[in-house]
């Protein structure tokens, strides 16, 4: 096995300072800027769903996320020569839907600084999550489970199936606004604890903390459903 | 209320392994997420792993977690209305023609 890069391996255009992994971004936005349609097509694919969804964490409903994104789009094509390829495309291109939704969001009046209101909302009102289905105090057993989960019959086909989809989407909707918000963040749109972190001034323990309740609820709620079923 | 019947679970027994105060499923339950943040101190990682090896509830219960972590990452995938991407596709072609 080679040890080193063969002296005629292709070169990848990276930009100053950035990650080789841009590379790719690089291409598709001058593909962009060529005007080619099905590289703008793939793009709106990838990511619109994501950016409609970031966008209903700032604002009222689902018509003004979409109107938010539209305006985004906008603001990222005109805004293209500028991208410099620092961060990855989709980060830069979510900053952007962000922010458009904040400002949105601050003319509703609906937004508050997501620190702002730590105690709110049933977020962080300590104790387990799920502590009924454990023996209590008074018991030898206390803290181990008194009603331990079920298995999940065909669990991978069901729980990833098309239905599911919508058990999971109306739990996650239910959900208290922090923990809404760590939730879609992290596990739909697949971010990093830290872009979380930055993305709602928060710490990393209250991401955790947050994370732990929805993903909890969100359990729970498949356990419903698999078991009414 | 009282249960009138404990269950008496040969892991509560072996939990006291290594002289390690013993972890319930209670706290297991807790600290999931802060297991699968790969966020725990090695002590309690230790902990939770021993736990784990012997207590098969656990083990579904992780087995579950992950299952929904997989089921909420499928909401990625959603589709783009006929609608939306028809007025993005005029608005490209309209900034395209500008440039």
């Amino acid at each position: 096995m080679s040890t080193g890069i063969a002296p005629d391996a292709p070169t990848t255009v990276i930009a100053p300072g950035g990650d080789p992994a841009l590379g790719g971004d690089i291409a598709l936005v001058h593909a962009l800027r060529r005007g080619d349609e099905a590289a703008f097509a793939d793009l709106v694919h990838q990511l619109h769903p994501s950016m409609v969804r970031l966008a209903q964490l700032f604002v009222r409903d689902r018509a003004t996320a979409e109107e938010v994104v539209q305006e985004a789009w906008v603001g990222v094509l005109q805004g293209l020569d500028g991208f410099e390829g620092r961060s990855a495309l989709r980060t830069w291109i979510f900053r952007i839907v962000a922010n458009k939704a904040r400002t949105r969001g601050r003319r509703e009046a609906r937004t508050v600084p997501f620190s702002a209101f730590a105690t709110e909302d049933g977020d962080d009102d300590g104790g387990s999550a799920d502590s009924d289905r454990f023996w209590g105090l008074g018991t030898s057993t206390v803290g181990y489970w008194q009603a331990p989960p079920e298995p999940w019959l065909d669990a991978e086909g069901r729980v990833l199936a098309a239905e599911a989809r919508d058990v999971v989407d109306a739990a996650i909707a239910a959900l208290p606004e922090r923990q809404r918000a760590v939730i879609t963040l992290r596990d739909v749109m697949g971010w990093d604890a830290d872009e979380v972190c930055n993305e709602l001034d928060i710490t990393a323990t209250n991401q955790r903390v947050l994370l732990h309740r929805a993903r909890t609820a969100v359990r729970h709620a498949l356990e419903d459903y698999l078991h009414a079923a | 209320m009282q249960p009138s019947i404990e269950p008496q679970p040969a892991d509560v027994a072996d939990a006291h392994l290594h002289g390690a105060p013993q972890l319930t499923c209670e706290k297991l339950v807790d600290a999931i997420t802060d297991y699968l943040e790969g966020a725990m101190a090695p002590d309690d990682l230790q902990r939770l792993e021993l736990h784990l090896s012997f207590c098969p509830p656990c083990q579904l219960y992780l087995d579950q977690m992950k299952l929904t972590i997989a089921a909420t990452g499928r909401l990625r995938a959603a589709d783009v209305s006929a609608e939306a991407e028809t007025v993005l596709m005029a608005l490209f072609r309209a900034w395209a023609a500008d440039a």
